[in-house]
């Protein structure tokens, strides 16, 4: 099987057998599907930049294509335009989007280490939870967002815990550890 | 599965495809042009006057295109262009009247732009059976928005 993995990761947690692992497998197909077609992904309709860019991209596009009086050849260009800048716009947020998890990862372990070979104080304790929950919440976006589960919830030993600012999925022992330390600070579970 | 025989190549299964919908969709007649000319021509059909044709076939508005689009569905597959439903609802005020001066020019010159002509043919499974049976499958064309926008404009011009 290990032909099929593409990707695997490892998740810090608190309780040392509960670490969840993610694996992304390569499934070999004898029919394989084409490349498809270009759909636009309607969440970019949410972030503020690409409409104002887009806006952009109109009165640009007017002012280079002004002497054009085909309306119906206008029409494709603006398209066109609108097509290539939005795809260049996905390009550049799926690299900072991937960077930004890289650099929350590599905090991530840093501290994961730190803590194992120290006396865990507990203002290295909150950082250290405040990372892995936005680690948690920032994977969950990206998976939600591309109509995937991040961690099946039905699994055995993984509950969905409702906490600000928006729904994870701890191991047990993490949901008992945080709830633990966060009571200092405010937070409460749904249960 | 042509012949009982199931093909895995990708050349070989996009050619079965076409030849089984062409063989599916093709029909014989005997009949002849003018025979066709004849039965209309001899058919007493109502007929419009020169200004109810005039009103019906006036060109389209921003306002009746953008309520019209206001009525689509979100989360529907979008057509050979990409642009979804939810894109142009977000951007109709800004590109909307570009897309009305399209589609008038496009009544006047007898032809919508070349996005606009475009679809996308692709298969559907049908509910029940095996999917390694093209007959099991139901093609379906995948047009633009814009073109949806226009045919529904114009229909309830009518």
């Amino acid at each position: 099987m290990t032909q099929f993995v593409k990707k695997s990761e490892i998740y810090p947690s608190f309780a040392p057998d509960r670490k969840a692992i993610y694996m992304s497998l390569s499934l070999s197909n004898e029919t394989p599907r084409g490349r498809g077609l270009w759909k636009f992904n309607n969440s970019l309709l949410n972030n503020e930049h690409y409409v104002n860019k887009i806006r952009e991209i109109y009165f640009q596009t007017c002012s280079n294509y002004s002497t054009l009086t085909d309306k119906r050849l206008f029409w494709e260009m603006l398209k066109m335009e609108i097509r290539a800048t939005t795809i260049s716009f996905s390009k550049t947020l799926a690299k900072s989007t991937n960077c930004r998890e890289i650099e929350i990862t590599r905090r991530l372990q840093a501290l994961d280490e730190f803590i194992c070979n120290n006396l865990m104080p507990l203002t290295l304790i909150r950082s250290y939870t405040n990372l892995m929950i936005s680690k948690l919440n920032f994977k969950q976006s990206i998976r939600r967002r591309e109509k995937q589960q991040f961690l099946d919830p039905s699994v055995d030993g993984w509950e969905m815990v409702s906490a600000p600012p928006s729904t994870l999925v701890l191991t047990k022992g993490e949901e008992i550890l945080i709830k633990r330390l966060y009571l200092n600070y405010g937070w409460r579970t749904k249960r | 599965m042509e012949n009982e025989t199931i093909i895995k190549n990708e050349t070989q299964v996009l050619d079965a495809i076409e030849k089984y919908f062409k063989d599916l969709y093709t029909s014989e007649s005997n009949t002849t042009q003018e025979q066709c000319e004849s039965f209309i021509q001899e058919l007493r059909l109502p007929k419009l006057s020169d200004e109810e044709r005039d009103e019906f076939e006036g060109l389209l508005k921003y306002d009746e295109c953008k309520q019209i689009l206001e009525t689509f569905p979100n989360d529907k597959s979008p057509g050979e262009n990409g642009f979804t439903v939810e894109n142009n609802k977000c951007f109709f005020e800004l590109l909307g009247h570009n897309l009305v001066e399209s589609f008038n020019e496009a009544f006047e010159a007898n032809e919508l732009s070349i996005s606009q002509r475009r679809g996308v043919i692709t298969l559907t499974p049908k509910e029940d059976g095996s999917l390694l049976d093209i007959s099991n499958w139901r093609p379906i064309t995948l047009l633009d928005v814009d073109c949806k926008i226009a045919t529904k404009a114009i229909a309830k011009q009518r």
